[in-house]
């Protein structure tokens, strides 16, 4: 009894992106600040710069499947960088941290903490898989491509020979409310991205 | 209503209200509206909607200025919109002011309280000021409007901001409540009905505790009735707060119109918060005379249209009967929560079933997000809230980051709880919590 339009945000692919959470590293830059907390007195503000900076010092403390490259003898604040984004509609709250090669031209790593419905979720598991090992510059048009499609009110699509499973997303453009859901972890790389340009 | 009138609500009667919302007649998303977000906004009925047209198409112009007919009809409907909702909660005419929604009602007095405490108002102000050493106290359970302007002013004028904490049971901790409430209580702000967890407030024993506190100025009791107002029937004057807001679009009525209530003889003593024409009555280059309450309040073009169509509003509801609105809601309530408390995985947020309890549930849904309870049941046209609903700190305390809401009002059916309930049955196995299979999604 579920229409096609609800089918198309929840797909199968969806689910169980956001069950598989790839990149997902609790405790990333002792990133546990959420409301469930009990951090009472922090503003979102003042969360997201504390955030911000510890990822520089704690980057990949712990180290997932997928975000295993750095240990914390080669942390380098010239290649990391995180971002803290928070939904305040909801509650909904992500740090990303992205580790670039020396050059800083290419994505070593993706890791992220935070919690949320399943399209940020599965939306951030998704970037994960497809950002690592892209080059800088081709994750930013990416972004922008994600942003473009995502604006659309469900106009247009993610190209699936580019955005590979992350395609899946191309349903939520249809819901307006869920779009910030969807951009949650985009816009925390892209932020991350712009810290190290 | 006349005395024949039974208790509660019929079903026939609720469907003789319905078709006073042409709202309530639509389809959303293929399915018939099923709209459970009372809480957040309520709808509106035809004579709402008209007496808002009316005034348009028939005499609007500028209020409390002006020599023409039309700004004299505009004066005197304007008036009587006061008069009629001061009658609705048990008010004088001139304990109420109008402000634009609930939320400037209490920063009105918060800014008010800053004003007198900078030494604005002159000596009739002093019982306002606050400093170091003074208290605030509100709840754990407070909607952010009634928490954020009490820390502002305590953060302005160096006072403290203490909180009664929520039992497990999702009622206040009184006992807490008790050793909080003292001689340095200057003010006590608390919600009179939970907006997460529905908790009906024990306002007697709060005010009695406020009134027994010991400051030397009285320790000022402020009322947030937004979940109260349009639900019970309540009499200000009779309850003995001091302060109380409240917003028409929770009780049929529109929005940009609120209204903060206080005792006649403490409004005519704080100074102003927003200042500017329609609430002086001298002013030269460097000085300012205000006029009495409610006016001193309502500085620049007044909401004329908004307040009286919440006139109409309280009239609607004044007509059908607050007690049978609130049974009827209650007993709609009760249902919701029977069912959700059999639906595996859901955990209700508040007080237990059987307890008393405004016409609102919040529930957390194990594994499911509240953002995607909220599409799945929107998706079959149930309109539910979703998140934190404006109170982190009570979804803070019970574990929960986002909860999912339903609401109940006169126009809501048994049959809308039992489409929300079904929904509900099924929510956790479409979003594979369950080991049962999702239904119809499409493979890729």
């Amino acid at each position: 009894m579920s229409s096609p339009e609800l089918q198309s945000l929840y797909q199968d692919i969806i689910i169980d992106a956001a069950k598989a959470r790839h990149g997902y590293q609790p405790g990333l830059a002792g990133s546990a600040i959420g409301l469930t907390a009990g951090a009472a007195s922090s503003s979102s503000t003042q969360t997201a710069t504390v955030q911000t900076a510890a990822a520089h010092t704690e980057l990949a403390a712990g180290g997932s499947a997928t975000a295993a490259v750095a240990t914390q003898s080669t942390v380098n604040a010239d290649h990391c960088a995180a971002s803290h984004q928070y939904n305040p509609t909801c509650g909904d709250e992500l740090t990303v941290q992205v580790e670039l090669d020396p050059a800083r031209e290419g994505i070593v790593s993706v890791a992220w903490d935070g919690q949320g419905c399943s399209i940020s979720q599965a939306s951030v598991s998704l970037l994960t898989d497809l950002m690592v090992g892209k080059p800088v510059a081709e994750a930013r048009t990416l972004i922008d491509e994600f942003r473009d499609v995502m604006r659309s009110r469900g106009k247009k699509e993610l190209d699936i020979e580019v955005f590979e499973d992350a395609a899946a997303l191309s349903g939520s453009s249809k819901f307006l409310a869920r779009v910030k859901c969807a951009m949650l972890g985009w816009v925390a790389l892209e932020d991350a991205l712009l810290k190290l340009s | 209503m006349t005395d024949a009138a039974p208790g509660i609500l019929s079903a026939d009667e609720v469907d003789r209200i319905r078709n006073d919302f042409p709202i309530l007649h639509r389809e959303v998303n293929g399915s018939p509206l099923v709209y459970l977000d009372t809480g957040a906004t309520s709808q509106s009925p035809n004579s709402v909607v008209e007496a808002e047209q009316e005034f348009y198409e028939q005499r609007n112009a500028a209020v409390h200025r002006g020599a023409h007919t039309l700004a004299a009809e505009a004066t005197d409907y304007f008036e009587q919109a006061r008069e009629r909702v001061a009658r609705f909660v048990g008010a004088a005419d001139d304990e109420i002011v109008w402000t634009s929604n609930a939320t400037e009602a209490l920063n009105l007095v918060a800014y008010s309280v800053g004003n007198a405490s900078l030494g604005r108002g002159g000596p009739e102000a002093d019982r306002f000021r606050i400093g170091p050493g003074d208290e605030i106290v509100v709840t754990e359970m407070e909607h952010h409007a009634n928490l954020i302007p009490w820390q502002e002013l305590a953060a302005r004028t160096g006072a403290t901001l203490k909180f009664i904490p929520i039992g497990d049971d999702g009622t206040l901790r009184l006992d807490v409540a008790t050793d909080l409430i003292g001689p340095a209580t200057r003010i006590l702000a608390f919600a009179h009905v939970s907006n997460v967890l529905g908790t009906i407030n024990p306002i007697g024993d709060l005010i009695r505790l406020a009134r027994n506190s010991g400051n030397p100025f009285g320790t000022l009791v402020v009322l947030d009735a937004c979940q109260s107002a349009p639900h019970l029937s309540i009499n200000l004057g009779e309850l003995d707060v001091d302060f109380a807001a409240f917003s028409a679009h929770k009780m049929l009525g529109p929005t940009g119109v609120g209204v903060l209530y206080g005792r006649s003889e403490l409004l005519n003593a704080m100074p102003p918060f927003l200042t500017g024409g329609s609430m002086i009555t001298v002013v030269t280059m460097d000085h300012a005379e205000f006029l009495p309450a409610p006016q001193r309040f309502e500085a620049g073009t007044q909401r004329v249209s908004q307040a009286i169509a919440f006139a109409a509003a309280v009239d609607y509801l004044d007509h059908t009967g607050m007690n049978r609105i609130h049974a009827w809601e209650s007993a709609l309530t009760q249902r919701a929560m029977a069912g959700l408390a059999e639906i595996p995985g859901v955990r209700i947020l508040g007080p237990a079933p059987g307890q008393p309890r405004g016409g609102l549930v919040a529930f957390d849904t194990d594994g499911v997000h509240a953002h995607d309870v909220g599409q799945f049941l929107d998706d079959r046209g149930i309109a539910v809230r979703v998140g934190h609903h404006c109170a982190q700190p009570a979804h803070r305390r019970f574990g929960v980051t986002a909860s999912t809401r339903a609401s109940f009002y006169l126009y809501n059916t048994e049959a809308e709880v039992d489409v929300f309930l079904q929904a509900m049955s099924e929510v956790r196995s479409y979003f594979g919590v369950t080991g049962a299979a999702r239904e119809g999604v499409v493979a890729r």
